[in-house]
């Protein structure tokens, strides 16, 4: 595409871009547009945890089998990292007491 | 839609867009290689890990750093090297030149366990044992915390909670106040955004509903990012920059369920942070309190944490060494902009080198 073409496209195409961004907007701050984009996302959230309920009720894999363990992990990683914390303030102190 | 707008639409696209749109969309995944290849390239060693997370030490550029070190915080929803984006267009190495000590939080990419870490922890636990290694390391008492966007609001809190361990605070685009009429005030709001239910059966946000809610804002600039490439394809100067910054803005990581909701709730929904009733570990938390230096930086043209929103730290904290600086830019611009290295850079450094101590700070390069 010539130069000048490529400036009247890149002209018309920002003028373009501009009005349709404030239409966009406008329509995404909508509160009906957002309480129906809500009421949707609400049912497929929905959906999912009856999906995973289900198979968790059947016994087959599911998301939701491994929150305890999930749990439990995050719960002894946080007290890991508490001890070797204090174990790492311990040794500053330490040499800090002991001097040079 | 008017249907004025749609002809246009269908005018341009015939007219030669179609073409360049196809060009851009399959370029996507070797400019994403590309951009790969560039970001956070710096030189860094890891001095501390904590699940996920990682702590890096850039090594230094000049012969003898300044002795306070600074932690740089990102967001927990994009990823650090933002910072670092290019070895040309690095606020990092810029940071260096001017012989700050500089540390980098990556808070890493999240895991089904972490959908279990709460913000509280991630502030009065991770955040203080970084700052920890941090002080032991560099043998300071103290360090500089630099928060951007979401990590300027734990910049900010983390001062709050322990003066002690903060040299010098600074929170780059980071709101304080979430009510205000930026779209992500707008798209939370309790009437029609049920954290509870989101967090409940995600867990954490997965990476490509976050992606898909950031491009929503605007969607259509996606075209004029196209045309750009299109325009200067041959250019590899431009074409390094435009790469790693492609390369982020796909790039989001997931952000863990606890966090987002108390995220959501208590500073989008409930503004809980300005108005005095967030708590940390059932803290309160009061930014009067704040009497570190500090310089709070925000952009006139930032739609995701709007100016007025960040700026007002400014007027609420009590230090006595405090500045602002309001930059005609955008949130993303501001910091890897074309003109950063003009606008935010060097006053930036040079706030932070007049306050790190060591030699008095020269002009900033």
């Amino acid at each position: 595409m010539s130069d000048p073409f490529a400036a009247s496209l890149r002209a018309s195409l920002e003028a373009w871009e501009r009005q349709a961004a404030a239409y966009w907007d406008s329509l995404i701050r909508s509160p009906d547009v957002l309480r129906r984009i809500s009421r949707q996302a609400n049912l497929t959230l929905d959906t999912t945890r009856r999906v995973t309920q289900t198979l968790e009720r059947a016994g087959l894999p599911a998301p939701a089998s491994h929150e305890g363990a999930a749990r439990e992990l995050y719960l002894l990683e946080r007290i890991a990292h508490q001890l070797d914390d204090l174990a790492a303030r311990i040794a500053d102190l330490e040499s800090r007491l002991d001097g040079p | 839609m008017d249907p004025e707008l749609l002809e246009r639409w269908a005018g341009l696209w015939d007219a030669g867009l179609r073409a360049i749109w196809q060009q851009y969309a399959a370029a996507g995944e070797s400019l994403r290689e590309q951009g790969r290849a560039l970001a956070g390239q710096t030189p860094a060693s890891v001095v501390y890990t904590e699940g996920r997370a990682r702590v890096l030490r850039y090594h230094p550029l000049v012969e003898s750093p300044r002795p306070v070190p600074l932690l740089c915080i990102p967001s927990m929803i994009n990823r650090y090297y933002v910072m670092d984006l290019t070895p040309e267009r690095s606020l990092v190495r810029f940071l260096l030149r001017q012989g700050i000590d500089v540390y980098m939080l990556d808070w890493g990419t999240a895991t089904p366990p972490d959908r279990y870490r709460t913000l509280d922890e991630s502030i009065a636990g991770v955040l203080r044992r970084v700052v920890g290694a941090i002080r032991r390391a560099s043998g300071q008492p103290a360090v500089s915390l630099l928060g951007y966007c979401m990590g300027g609001m734990m910049a900010a809190v983390y001062t709050v909670l322990f003066p002690q361990d903060v040299a010098a605070l600074v929170n780059l685009a980071g709101p304080v106040n979430y009510h205000d009429d930026g779209i992500y005030s707008v798209w939370t709001r309790p009437e029609w955004f049920d954290a509870d239910r989101l967090v409940d059966t995600l867990g954490n946000i997965p990476a490509n509903v976050l992606n898909t809610t950031f491009h929503l804002v605007r969607p259509t600039d996606q075209l004029i990012q196209a045309l750009n490439y299109w325009e200067r394809r041959d250019d590899p100067a431009f074409l390094r920059a435009f790469a790693a910054l492609h390369l982020w803005l796909n790039d989001p990581t997931p952000f863990p369920g606890e966090i987002f909701r108390k995220y959501v709730k208590d500073l989008y929904q409930q503004n809980q942070l300005i108005l005095g009733q967030f708590t940390i570990h059932e803290q309160r938390i009061d930014l009067g309190t704040i009497a570190a230096p500090s310089l709070t930086i925000a952009a006139r043209r930032d739609h995701i944490a709007p100016w007025e929103s960040v700026a007002v730290l400014h007027e609420m904290i009590a230090s006595q060494d405090k500045a602002l600086i309001v930059l005609e830019s955008g949130h993303i611009g501001m910091v890897v902009g074309s003109d950063a290295h003009a606008k935010l850079w060097p006053r930036l450094a040079g706030w932070l080198a007049a306050r790190s101590g060591g030699e008095s700070s020269a002009p900033p390069t």
